[in-house]
């Protein structure tokens, strides 16, 4: 990236689940004009949050804006039914749940709603779900292989239904997440700017990242996510001393996609300002999303 | 449709004469769109315009194309789509086809990575595959797989990954002596 990349809009949509599985029909449809029949809830998570943030932005969306997908789970929305179906009961999945188990049709739903035709890209892993879909995104962005970047992390909570199915980490998650930022190079007055996206495989290559931009003089903010260990935290809060440190997430249970959610929560609490985000895999590889927030006034107001 | 499972992975670098099996094959150009009208089968207008975009990408016209990777899902209306698309961009010329799933069978996510080694692996061996329990061609189709292994040479090759969603791909690769 050359130059800094604008986030016209950004939106985050958090759910604890205790008790029956939410049903998010109710506010998908204000924010949504035409909703899909028979999806589940991912998919609802996906158009919620997606279309709150692209509603925030006050623009129209280019018809091949890029879609960009994380997930650290993918599309969990009706598998553990399909699974007893097909390995439990024996019987014959109904199509319309083993197509909606697929995280793809996910993005598709959102392409459908929003008209959208461009680059879909679903990204499902575990580790730096988010934080790959952005880095591609601004990428894409960036050499202008799409006009805009739709960037979303979602994951779905776990529910009654799964009672007695442990996660993939052998607990149960508590939220419901759907994330989402729109980058827009042209936007007039974004929220804020991504300066660079970096990976880097050990603590060491760290020291690498840039640590000068943004105006002089404008704060500095370290937030550490999830994924570091004590002692790469005291590294990293060593190796950027002069920062003062943002925290988002203390009264939350953990959750995967929680660097999605930090970032957005930085550019709402309307901080001008830089931030560096950094979240790791727990194995020694970090990620880091850079970015600035100016000083302005309306912000928030939807552009001409 | 038979499904099937398997994993692979792609290592690409900058760097000439070095890598492993496929160090002769150079990746060109790729689109990837969505359709969305298609959640289970794309459009044969679609998925000619992914193809033509991949062609772009790599700078070449579809006479370059010395063979194509579809992706031949094997169902009627998916395989219908693709050879409708692949007569829209390559005409009357159409490069010989070679489709992977009768062999190893749908993958589902999979099946790019697999297919694309597999194939590639083949085209530096110097011949596509022939296409197993292929025995009669649908007219609506348009085009058909390989009946048998046919030699090939090095050259600018299609492949084609269409997905659940609308979510359309086309790679180009070229193999080198």
């Amino acid at each position: 990236m050359t130059q800094p990349l604008r986030i016209a809009s950004v939106a985050a949509f958090l759910q604890r689940v205790q008790g029956p599985p939410p049903n998010y029909g109710p506010a998908l449809k204000a924010v949504c004009k035409n909703v899909p029949r028979r999806i589940n809830r991912f998919i609802q998570l996906n158009l919620l949050g997606a279309h709150q943030c692209v509603n925030g932005s006050g623009r129209p969306l280019a018809p091949d804006c890029g879609v960009y997908l994380g997930s650290a789970e993918g599309n969990t929305g009706d598998t553990v039914h399909l699974l007893r179906q097909v390995f439990q009961t024996r019987e014959t999945p109904n199509p319309v749940t083993f197509i909606n188990s697929s995280t793809n049709v996910a993005s598709y739903y959102l392409a459908q709603t929003l008209k959208l035709h461009g680059r879909n890209l679903p990204i499902a892993s575990t580790d730096f779900s988010f934080e790959a879909a952005l880095d591609l995104a601004c990428l894409d962005v960036a050499d202008a292989t799409v006009p805009m970047g739709l960037v979303g992390a979602v994951d779905q909570g776990s529910d009654q239904s799964w009672v007695g199915q442990a996660g993939p980490r052998g607990a149960l998650d508590e939220l419901d997440v759907s994330v989402w930022l729109l980058l827009d190079p042209a936007h007039p007055r974004p929220l804020a700017e991504i300066e660079w996206v970096r990976r880097a495989n050990t603590l060491e290559d760290v020291a690498a990242w840039p640590e000068a931009g943004g105006a002089a003089g404008m704060p500095r903010y370290l937030a550490l996510g999830r994924g570091l260990t004590a002692d790469a935290r005291g590294a990293l809060a060593q190796r950027f001393s002069g920062w003062t440190a943002f925290t988002y997430r203390d009264e939350l249970p953990d959750f995967e996609v929680q660097s999605a959610y930090g970032i957005v929560q930085f550019i709402e609490a309307r901080k001008p300002g830089r931030l560096l985000h950094i979240a790791g895999n727990g194995q020694g590889a970090c990620y880091g999303v850079c970015l600035t927030a100016p000083e302005r006034a309306g912000r928030s107001a939807p552009a001409a | 449709m038979v499904l099937g499972e398997g994993t692979g992975a792609l290592v690409l670098g900058m760097q000439e004469g070095r890598g492993g099996s496929l160090r002769n094959a150079c990746f060109c150009g790729a689109a990837s769109l969505t359709d969305p009208q298609g959640i289970t089968c794309s459009s044969p207008e679609r998925m000619a315009e992914v193809m033509a975009a991949a062609l772009k990408d790599a700078r070449i016209s579809p006479g370059e194309i010395t063979a194509i990777k579809a992706h031949g899902v094997s169902t009627p209306a998916g395989d219908r789509a693709e050879g409708q698309g692949l007569r829209q961009v390559f005409g009357g010329d159409m490069p010989p086809v070679a489709s992977f799933k009768p062999a190893i069978g749908h993958t589902l996510g999979a099946c790019a990575v697999l297919e694309t080694a597999s194939f590639l692996g083949c085209v530096q061996e110097r011949f596509l595959p022939p296409t197993p329990g292929f025995e009669q061609a649908d007219p609506a189709v348009g085009c058909e797989p390989l009946r048998s292994a046919q030699a090939v040479n090095p050259g600018l090759f299609l492949l084609n990954h269409f997905g659940f969603g609308g979510n359309n791909t086309s790679l180009v690769f070229s193999v080198q002596p």
